[in-house]
Protein backbone atom coordinates (compact mmCIF):
# COMPACT_ATOMS: atom_id res chain seq x y z
CA UNK A 1 0.00 0.00 0.00
CA UNK A 2 1.30 3.36 -1.10
CA UNK A 3 1.79 5.37 1.70
CA UNK A 4 0.89 9.09 1.82
CA UNK A 5 2.92 11.02 3.49
CA UNK A 6 1.76 14.02 6.19
CA UNK A 7 3.15 17.39 6.01
CA UNK A 8 7.08 17.16 6.86
CA UNK A 9 8.18 17.70 10.35
CA UNK A 10 10.62 20.59 10.55
CA UNK A 11 14.14 19.37 11.12
CA UNK A 12 14.25 21.66 13.84
CA UNK A 13 14.02 20.31 17.23
CA UNK A 14 13.91 23.36 19.40
CA UNK A 15 10.14 22.34 20.17
CA UNK A 16 10.90 19.41 20.86
CA UNK A 17 8.36 17.25 23.78
CA UNK A 18 10.60 14.84 24.34
CA UNK A 19 13.28 14.39 26.58
CA UNK A 20 16.21 11.72 27.95
CA UNK A 21 13.44 10.71 30.57
CA UNK A 22 11.05 9.36 27.74
CA UNK A 23 13.87 7.76 25.41
CA UNK A 24 15.10 6.05 28.63
CA UNK A 25 10.80 4.70 28.74
CA UNK A 26 11.34 4.00 25.22
CA UNK A 27 14.47 2.09 25.56
CA UNK A 28 12.70 -0.45 28.05
CA UNK A 29 9.67 -0.72 25.67
CA UNK A 30 11.27 -1.17 22.53
CA UNK A 31 13.34 -4.07 24.05
CA UNK A 32 10.30 -5.66 25.83
CA UNK A 33 8.50 -5.38 22.66
CA UNK A 34 11.41 -6.59 20.46
CA UNK A 35 12.25 -9.38 23.00
CA UNK A 36 8.16 -10.46 22.68
CA UNK A 37 8.47 -10.54 18.71
CA UNK A 38 11.17 -12.30 19.21
CA UNK A 39 9.04 -15.10 21.05
CA UNK A 40 6.18 -14.98 17.97
CA UNK A 41 7.95 -16.00 14.76
CA UNK A 42 4.24 -15.68 12.46
CA UNK A 43 4.12 -11.88 14.07
CA UNK A 44 7.70 -11.54 13.45
CA UNK A 45 6.82 -12.54 9.54
CA UNK A 46 3.92 -10.38 9.35
CA UNK A 47 5.47 -7.51 10.68
CA UNK A 48 8.30 -7.82 7.61
CA UNK A 49 5.56 -7.05 5.60
CA UNK A 50 5.73 -2.80 7.21
CA UNK A 51 9.53 -2.40 7.05
CA UNK A 52 10.53 1.00 6.27
CA UNK A 53 7.08 2.27 7.98
CA UNK A 54 6.28 4.59 10.15
CA UNK A 55 3.47 5.55 13.29
CA UNK A 56 3.65 8.82 14.59
CA UNK A 57 1.60 9.18 17.72
CA UNK A 58 1.13 12.53 19.23
CA UNK A 59 -0.33 12.65 22.49
CA UNK A 60 -1.86 15.96 23.47
CA UNK A 61 -2.27 15.54 26.90
CA UNK A 62 0.06 14.98 28.26
CA UNK A 63 1.90 16.06 25.45
CA UNK A 64 4.13 13.06 24.41
CA UNK A 65 5.08 12.23 21.22
CA UNK A 66 5.94 8.46 19.89
CA UNK A 67 7.12 7.32 16.70
CA UNK A 68 6.89 2.99 15.82
CA UNK A 69 9.42 2.26 13.23
CA UNK A 70 9.21 -0.79 11.54
CA UNK A 71 13.12 -2.21 10.43
CA UNK A 72 12.47 -5.55 8.76
CA UNK A 73 11.76 -7.87 11.93
CA UNK A 74 12.72 -4.80 14.39
CA UNK A 75 10.47 -1.91 16.07
CA UNK A 76 12.20 0.68 17.46
CA UNK A 77 10.56 3.48 19.35
CA UNK A 78 11.91 7.62 19.23
CA UNK A 79 10.30 10.73 20.44
CA UNK A 80 11.95 12.87 17.75
CA UNK A 81 9.41 15.43 15.93
CA UNK A 82 11.99 15.50 12.77
CA UNK A 83 10.60 11.64 12.09
CA UNK A 84 8.76 11.78 8.83
CA UNK A 85 5.65 9.14 9.49
CA UNK A 86 3.60 7.72 7.14
CA UNK A 87 0.80 8.02 9.35
CA UNK A 88 0.31 10.56 12.09
CA UNK A 89 -2.51 10.08 14.74
CA UNK A 90 -3.39 13.04 17.11
CA UNK A 91 -5.64 12.64 20.22
CA UNK A 92 -5.64 12.09 24.04
CA UNK A 93 -4.54 9.88 26.21
CA UNK A 94 -7.84 7.93 26.77
CA UNK A 95 -9.27 8.07 23.26
CA UNK A 96 -5.75 6.59 21.99
CA UNK A 97 -5.80 4.38 24.10
CA UNK A 98 -9.45 2.64 23.50
CA UNK A 99 -7.33 3.06 19.79
CA UNK A 100 -4.65 0.78 20.52
CA UNK A 101 -6.41 -1.99 22.44
CA UNK A 102 -9.75 -1.92 20.19
CA UNK A 103 -10.48 -2.96 16.88
CA UNK A 104 -12.92 -0.20 16.65
CA UNK A 105 -12.34 2.55 14.20
CA UNK A 106 -15.37 3.86 13.14
CA UNK A 107 -16.06 6.24 16.24
CA UNK A 108 -12.10 8.13 15.60
CA UNK A 109 -13.84 11.32 14.72
CA UNK A 110 -16.12 10.97 18.29
CA UNK A 111 -13.53 10.46 20.09
CA UNK A 112 -11.40 13.40 19.16
CA UNK A 113 -8.72 11.58 17.41
CA UNK A 114 -7.32 13.04 14.18
CA UNK A 115 -5.46 11.16 11.58
CA UNK A 116 -3.48 12.15 8.81
CA UNK A 117 -1.49 9.83 6.06
CA UNK A 118 -2.09 6.31 5.13
CA UNK A 119 -5.18 5.11 7.13
CA UNK A 120 -4.68 1.15 5.85
CA UNK A 121 -1.46 0.94 7.96
CA UNK A 122 -2.92 2.13 11.40
CA UNK A 123 -5.17 -1.04 10.51
CA UNK A 124 -2.16 -3.43 9.57
CA UNK A 125 -0.47 -1.98 12.74
CA UNK A 126 -3.45 -2.45 15.19
CA UNK A 127 -4.27 -6.18 13.82
CA UNK A 128 -0.29 -7.18 13.52
CA UNK A 129 0.27 -5.71 17.58
CA UNK A 130 -3.05 -7.57 18.38
CA UNK A 131 -2.08 -10.46 17.48
CA UNK A 132 0.69 -10.93 19.25
CA UNK A 133 0.74 -14.73 20.26
CA UNK A 134 4.17 -15.16 22.55
CA UNK A 135 5.19 -18.98 22.18
CA UNK A 136 6.29 -18.66 26.05
CA UNK A 137 5.72 -22.71 25.98
CA UNK A 138 8.36 -23.24 23.50
CA UNK A 139 10.84 -20.46 24.91
CA UNK A 140 10.30 -21.92 28.41
CA UNK A 141 10.38 -25.42 27.35
CA UNK A 142 14.18 -24.68 25.92
CA UNK A 143 15.12 -23.99 29.55
CA UNK A 144 13.38 -26.14 31.60
CA UNK A 145 12.70 -29.17 29.29
CA UNK A 146 9.06 -30.34 28.17
CA UNK A 147 7.49 -31.88 31.26
CA UNK A 148 8.21 -29.26 33.54
CA UNK A 149 7.06 -26.58 30.59
CA UNK A 150 3.63 -29.19 30.42
CA UNK A 151 3.26 -29.12 34.29
CA UNK A 152 3.38 -25.36 34.08
CA UNK A 153 1.39 -24.62 31.31
CA UNK A 154 -1.58 -26.90 32.78
CA UNK A 155 -0.94 -25.06 36.18
CA UNK A 156 -1.32 -22.09 34.98
CA UNK A 157 -4.38 -22.74 32.04
CA UNK A 158 -6.08 -24.56 35.51
CA UNK A 159 -5.36 -21.20 37.65
CA UNK A 160 -7.03 -19.54 34.64
CA UNK A 161 -9.87 -21.26 34.73
CA UNK A 162 -10.19 -21.12 38.45
CA UNK A 163 -9.42 -17.14 38.46
CA UNK A 164 -12.00 -16.92 35.87
CA UNK A 165 -14.70 -19.13 37.93
CA UNK A 166 -14.48 -17.11 40.90
CA UNK A 167 -14.57 -14.03 39.17
CA UNK A 168 -17.92 -14.66 37.38
CA UNK A 169 -19.40 -15.84 41.15
CA UNK A 170 -18.00 -12.66 42.57
CA UNK A 171 -19.81 -10.73 40.26
CA UNK A 172 -22.88 -12.77 40.47
CA UNK A 173 -23.01 -12.69 44.34
CA UNK A 174 -22.36 -8.95 44.51
CA UNK A 175 -25.24 -8.62 42.05
CA UNK A 176 -27.41 -10.66 43.99
CA UNK A 177 -26.41 -8.59 47.20
CA UNK A 178 -27.15 -5.27 45.74
CA UNK A 179 -30.42 -5.78 44.23
CA UNK A 180 -32.04 -8.40 46.69
CA UNK A 181 -30.45 -8.34 50.00
CA UNK A 182 -29.69 -4.24 50.68
CA UNK A 183 -32.48 -3.27 47.88
CA UNK A 184 -29.58 -0.52 46.60
CA UNK A 185 -30.38 -1.06 42.83
CA UNK A 186 -33.76 -1.99 41.72
CA UNK A 187 -33.92 -5.55 39.82
CA UNK A 188 -34.00 -6.05 35.92
CA UNK A 189 -38.07 -6.85 35.95
CA UNK A 190 -38.90 -3.87 38.02
CA UNK A 191 -37.15 -1.23 36.24
CA UNK A 192 -38.79 -2.69 33.09
CA UNK A 193 -41.89 -2.43 34.40
CA UNK A 194 -40.88 0.83 35.36
CA UNK A 195 -40.14 2.04 32.52
CA UNK A 196 -43.28 0.20 30.77
CA UNK A 197 -45.24 2.51 32.77
CA UNK A 198 -43.08 5.66 31.96
CA UNK A 199 -43.96 5.00 28.12
CA UNK A 200 -47.57 4.39 29.04
CA UNK A 201 -47.54 8.11 30.95
CA UNK A 202 -45.79 9.34 28.00
CA UNK A 203 -48.38 8.33 25.63
CA UNK A 204 -51.40 9.42 27.67
CA UNK A 205 -49.74 12.81 28.18
CA UNK A 206 -49.18 12.97 23.97
CA UNK A 207 -53.02 12.02 23.72
CA UNK A 208 -54.00 14.33 26.65
CA UNK A 209 -52.29 17.50 24.89
CA UNK A 210 -53.41 16.51 21.22
CA UNK A 211 -57.58 16.44 22.52
CA UNK A 212 -56.54 20.18 24.48
CA UNK A 213 -55.44 21.59 21.08
CA UNK A 214 -58.01 20.45 19.18
CA UNK A 215 -60.77 21.71 21.81
CA UNK A 216 -59.06 24.94 21.76
CA UNK A 217 -59.04 24.79 18.17
CA UNK A 218 -63.10 24.03 18.15
CA UNK A 219 -63.31 26.56 20.83
CA UNK A 220 -61.65 29.43 18.72
CA UNK A 221 -63.78 28.35 15.92
CA UNK A 222 -67.15 28.67 17.66
CA UNK A 223 -65.91 32.33 19.28
CA UNK A 224 -65.68 33.65 15.71
CA UNK A 225 -68.62 32.17 14.47
CA UNK B 1 46.60 27.35 21.30
CA UNK B 2 45.96 26.97 17.48
CA UNK B 3 44.34 24.24 15.36
CA UNK B 4 45.68 25.68 12.29
CA UNK B 5 47.76 23.16 10.78
CA UNK B 6 49.99 26.61 9.35
CA UNK B 7 50.56 26.64 13.54
CA UNK B 8 52.97 25.20 15.19
CA UNK B 9 51.54 23.74 17.96
CA UNK B 10 48.31 22.51 19.41
CA UNK B 11 47.00 21.96 22.75
CA UNK B 12 46.94 18.04 24.06
CA UNK B 13 44.74 18.45 27.60
CA UNK B 14 46.55 21.39 29.07
CA UNK B 15 49.81 21.15 27.56
CA UNK B 16 51.40 22.36 24.08
CA UNK B 17 52.52 20.26 21.30
CA UNK B 18 53.38 20.44 18.03
CA UNK B 19 50.49 19.72 15.25
CA UNK B 20 51.79 16.82 14.04
CA UNK B 21 52.53 14.91 17.07
CA UNK B 22 48.64 15.14 18.20
CA UNK B 23 47.09 12.60 16.51
CA UNK B 24 50.11 10.16 18.00
CA UNK B 25 49.49 11.18 21.52
CA UNK B 26 45.69 10.82 20.86
CA UNK B 27 46.62 7.07 19.62
CA UNK B 28 48.51 6.09 22.46
CA UNK B 29 45.79 7.03 24.76
CA UNK B 30 43.37 5.06 22.95
CA UNK B 31 46.03 2.16 22.58
CA UNK B 32 45.61 1.66 26.41
CA UNK B 33 42.48 2.47 27.03
CA UNK B 34 41.14 0.54 24.26
CA UNK B 35 39.89 -2.30 26.05
CA UNK B 36 38.85 -1.29 29.16
CA UNK B 37 36.89 1.92 27.65
CA UNK B 38 33.17 0.41 28.53
CA UNK B 39 34.11 -0.13 31.59
CA UNK B 40 35.64 3.29 32.19
CA UNK B 41 32.70 5.32 30.48
CA UNK B 42 30.53 3.03 33.15
CA UNK B 43 32.29 4.61 35.74
CA UNK B 44 33.10 7.84 34.30
CA UNK B 45 29.17 8.70 33.57
CA UNK B 46 27.62 6.50 36.01
CA UNK B 47 25.79 4.47 33.42
CA UNK B 48 24.04 7.31 31.89
CA UNK B 49 26.56 7.60 28.71
CA UNK B 50 23.93 4.50 27.47
CA UNK B 51 20.85 6.74 28.07
CA UNK B 52 22.78 9.62 26.18
CA UNK B 53 23.58 7.09 23.54
CA UNK B 54 20.30 6.10 22.70
CA UNK B 55 18.64 9.96 22.82
CA UNK B 56 21.42 10.60 20.38
CA UNK B 57 20.50 7.75 17.99
CA UNK B 58 16.64 8.98 18.25
CA UNK B 59 17.55 12.10 16.93
CA UNK B 60 19.58 10.32 13.86
CA UNK B 61 16.20 9.63 12.47
CA UNK B 62 17.51 6.55 10.39
CA UNK B 63 15.04 4.87 8.41
CA UNK B 64 16.01 1.10 6.79
CA UNK B 65 18.05 1.23 3.91
CA UNK B 66 20.17 4.43 4.80
CA UNK B 67 23.92 4.76 4.97
CA UNK B 68 25.43 5.91 8.32
CA UNK B 69 28.79 6.81 9.32
CA UNK B 70 29.84 5.91 12.86
CA UNK B 71 32.81 8.12 13.17
CA UNK B 72 35.27 7.62 16.15
CA UNK B 73 33.09 5.02 16.59
CA UNK B 74 35.45 2.76 18.68
CA UNK B 75 34.28 0.14 20.55
CA UNK B 76 30.95 -0.21 18.40
CA UNK B 77 28.59 1.30 20.46
CA UNK B 78 26.92 3.29 17.79
CA UNK B 79 27.37 0.62 15.31
CA UNK B 80 25.31 -1.78 17.07
CA UNK B 81 22.55 0.91 17.84
CA UNK B 82 22.33 2.14 14.00
CA UNK B 83 22.66 -1.65 12.74
CA UNK B 84 18.88 -2.84 13.32
CA UNK B 85 17.70 1.18 11.75
CA UNK B 86 18.85 0.56 8.37
CA UNK B 87 18.19 -2.54 8.29
CA UNK B 88 20.00 -5.39 5.61
CA UNK B 89 19.34 -2.90 2.93
CA UNK B 90 21.64 -0.12 4.68
CA UNK B 91 25.04 0.26 5.67
CA UNK B 92 26.55 1.29 9.09
CA UNK B 93 30.33 2.07 8.64
CA UNK B 94 32.47 1.93 11.73
CA UNK B 95 35.52 4.20 11.24
CA UNK B 96 38.13 5.38 14.29
CA UNK B 97 41.69 6.59 13.45
CA UNK B 98 43.17 4.38 16.15
CA UNK B 99 43.38 0.39 15.38
CA UNK B 100 43.26 -0.72 18.63
CA UNK B 101 39.83 0.48 19.12
CA UNK B 102 38.37 -0.59 16.23
CA UNK B 103 39.87 -4.12 16.85
CA UNK B 104 38.13 -3.85 20.53
CA UNK B 105 34.73 -2.36 18.60
CA UNK B 106 34.82 -5.74 15.41
CA UNK B 107 35.34 -8.24 18.04
CA UNK B 108 32.44 -6.83 19.86
CA UNK B 109 30.32 -6.45 16.82
CA UNK B 110 31.32 -10.18 15.58
CA UNK B 111 30.34 -11.53 18.88
CA UNK B 112 26.78 -10.31 19.24
CA UNK B 113 26.73 -11.64 16.07
CA UNK B 114 25.21 -8.54 14.48
CA UNK B 115 28.44 -7.65 12.00
CA UNK B 116 25.97 -8.37 8.52
CA UNK B 117 25.26 -4.48 7.56
CA UNK B 118 28.53 -3.10 9.43
CA UNK B 119 31.82 -2.24 7.93
CA UNK B 120 34.84 -1.28 9.51
CA UNK B 121 37.88 1.13 8.57
CA UNK B 122 40.88 2.89 9.82
CA UNK B 123 39.83 6.51 8.91
CA UNK B 124 41.11 10.08 10.25
CA UNK B 125 38.10 12.47 10.64
CA UNK B 126 40.01 15.46 9.35
CA UNK B 127 40.28 13.47 5.80
CA UNK B 128 37.80 11.30 5.16
CA UNK B 129 38.52 8.69 2.28
CA UNK B 130 35.16 8.45 1.44
CA UNK B 131 33.29 9.09 -1.74
CA UNK B 132 31.18 12.82 -1.46
CA UNK B 133 27.84 12.69 -0.31
CA UNK B 134 27.42 9.25 0.49
CA UNK B 135 26.05 9.19 4.62
CA UNK B 136 22.70 9.85 5.01
CA UNK B 137 23.89 10.15 8.39
CA UNK B 138 27.23 10.79 10.30
CA UNK B 139 27.45 10.33 14.00
CA UNK B 140 30.43 11.10 15.98
CA UNK B 141 30.46 10.42 19.85
CA UNK B 142 32.56 11.15 22.14
CA UNK B 143 35.53 11.94 19.30
CA UNK B 144 35.54 15.47 18.04
CA UNK B 145 37.40 16.75 20.78
CA UNK B 146 40.40 14.47 20.32
CA UNK B 147 40.67 15.66 16.60
CA UNK B 148 43.84 18.24 15.82
CA UNK B 149 41.84 20.43 13.44
CA UNK B 150 37.75 20.38 14.81
CA UNK B 151 37.04 22.79 11.48
CA UNK B 152 38.96 20.62 8.60
CA UNK B 153 36.80 17.28 10.47
CA UNK B 154 33.79 19.00 10.16
CA UNK B 155 34.49 20.22 6.84
CA UNK B 156 34.95 16.65 5.88
CA UNK B 157 31.79 15.19 7.38
CA UNK B 158 29.84 17.81 5.70
CA UNK B 159 31.34 16.47 2.23
CA UNK B 160 30.54 13.25 3.23
CA UNK B 161 27.08 13.73 3.94
CA UNK B 162 24.33 13.59 1.99
CA UNK B 163 22.00 16.20 0.75
CA UNK B 164 19.09 16.29 2.79
CA UNK B 165 21.41 13.85 5.23
CA UNK B 166 22.32 14.83 8.98
CA UNK B 167 25.73 15.19 11.49
CA UNK B 168 25.32 14.13 15.26
CA UNK B 169 28.19 15.01 17.36
CA UNK B 170 27.87 14.19 20.75
CA UNK B 171 30.62 15.72 23.16
CA UNK B 172 31.15 16.74 26.11
CA UNK B 173 30.11 20.26 26.92
CA UNK B 174 30.37 23.21 29.05
CA UNK B 175 27.50 23.05 32.32
CA UNK B 176 25.29 25.29 32.02
CA UNK B 177 24.59 25.91 35.67
CA UNK B 178 27.85 27.23 37.49
CA UNK B 179 27.26 25.28 40.34
CA UNK B 180 26.53 21.92 38.50
CA UNK B 181 29.93 22.81 36.40
CA UNK B 182 31.74 22.88 39.79
CA UNK B 183 30.53 19.58 41.34
CA UNK B 184 31.61 17.89 37.88
CA UNK B 185 34.49 19.82 37.87
CA UNK B 186 35.70 18.21 41.35
CA UNK B 187 33.97 14.50 40.56
CA UNK B 188 36.16 14.86 37.22
CA UNK B 189 39.31 14.65 39.18
CA UNK B 190 38.28 11.38 40.30
CA UNK B 191 38.17 9.66 36.82
CA UNK B 192 42.51 9.48 36.50
CA UNK B 193 42.69 7.92 39.55
CA UNK B 194 39.82 5.51 38.75
CA UNK B 195 41.42 5.27 35.49
CA UNK B 196 44.87 3.90 37.96
CA UNK B 197 42.49 1.45 39.28
CA UNK B 198 40.83 0.16 37.07
CA UNK B 199 43.10 -0.13 34.01
CA UNK B 200 46.32 0.80 35.82
CA UNK B 201 46.59 4.31 33.29
CA UNK B 202 45.33 7.40 35.48
CA UNK B 203 47.51 9.53 32.84
CA UNK B 204 45.16 8.65 30.21
CA UNK B 205 42.16 9.51 31.78
CA UNK B 206 44.53 12.88 32.87
CA UNK B 207 44.12 13.99 29.18
CA UNK B 208 40.35 12.94 29.44
CA UNK B 209 39.56 15.14 31.67
CA UNK B 210 41.90 17.59 30.51
CA UNK B 211 40.32 17.62 26.83
CA UNK B 212 36.84 17.73 28.03
CA UNK B 213 38.20 20.92 29.34
CA UNK B 214 39.50 22.75 26.72
CA UNK B 215 36.70 21.56 24.22
CA UNK B 216 34.52 24.39 22.63
CA UNK B 217 31.55 25.40 23.97
CA UNK B 218 27.89 24.80 22.73
CA UNK B 219 27.42 27.91 20.97
CA UNK B 220 31.46 27.40 19.40
CA UNK B 221 30.73 24.44 18.54
CA UNK B 222 27.48 25.74 16.66
CA UNK B 223 29.06 28.31 14.66
CA UNK B 224 32.19 25.48 13.58
CA UNK B 225 29.18 23.33 12.35
CA UNK B 226 27.28 26.91 10.42
CA UNK B 227 31.12 27.08 8.83
CA UNK B 228 31.29 24.19 7.71
CA UNK B 229 28.20 24.45 5.50
CA UNK B 230 25.97 22.61 8.21
CA UNK B 231 22.26 23.93 8.11
CA UNK B 232 19.27 24.51 11.16
CA UNK B 233 21.80 23.73 13.27
CA UNK B 234 20.43 23.08 16.55
CA UNK B 235 22.57 21.49 20.14
CA UNK B 236 20.67 20.00 23.11
CA UNK B 237 21.88 20.02 26.37
CA UNK B 238 22.13 16.87 27.97
CA UNK B 239 21.92 16.27 32.20
CA UNK B 240 22.29 20.21 32.27
CA UNK B 241 25.22 20.75 29.42
CA UNK B 242 27.64 18.33 31.01
CA UNK B 243 27.47 16.61 27.72
CA UNK B 244 25.81 18.51 24.28
CA UNK B 245 24.28 16.76 21.13
CA UNK B 246 24.96 18.72 18.44
CA UNK B 247 22.66 18.24 15.02
CA UNK B 248 23.59 20.04 11.88
CA UNK B 249 21.75 19.59 8.24
CA UNK B 250 22.99 19.55 4.68
CA UNK B 251 20.54 21.29 2.15
CA UNK B 252 18.75 18.84 0.15
CA UNK B 253 19.02 20.60 -3.01
CA UNK B 254 22.84 21.98 -3.30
Amino acid sequence: MSATKPPVASPRFSNSVNSIFHSTIYSVIETGLNQALSLDPGTRKQIESLSGKCMSIHCQSPRLLLNILVCEQHISLSGNEAFQSDIGIKGNASALMKLLVTRNTANLKQDGIIITGDVGLLTKFQKILLNLDIDWEYQLSKFIGDIPTQFAHDSINSAGRFAKKTRNNLEEDIDNYLHEETRLFPSGTELKDFYESVDALRLRVDRLNSRTGKLQSSLADTISD
Amino acid sequence: MSNDSQGKTTHFGYRQVAVEEKADLVGEVFHSVAKKYDLMNDVMSLGTHRIIKRFTVELSALRPGMKVLDLAGGTGDFSLLFSPLVGSQGQVVLADINESMVRVGRDRIIDKGKSGNISYTLANAEQLPFTANTFDCICIAYGLRNVTDKQAALNSMFEMTAPGGRVLILEFSKPVNPLLGKAYDVYSTLWPKAGQLLTGDGESYQYLVESIRMHPDQETLKQMMLEAGFENCEYHNVMGGICAIHVGHKAASR
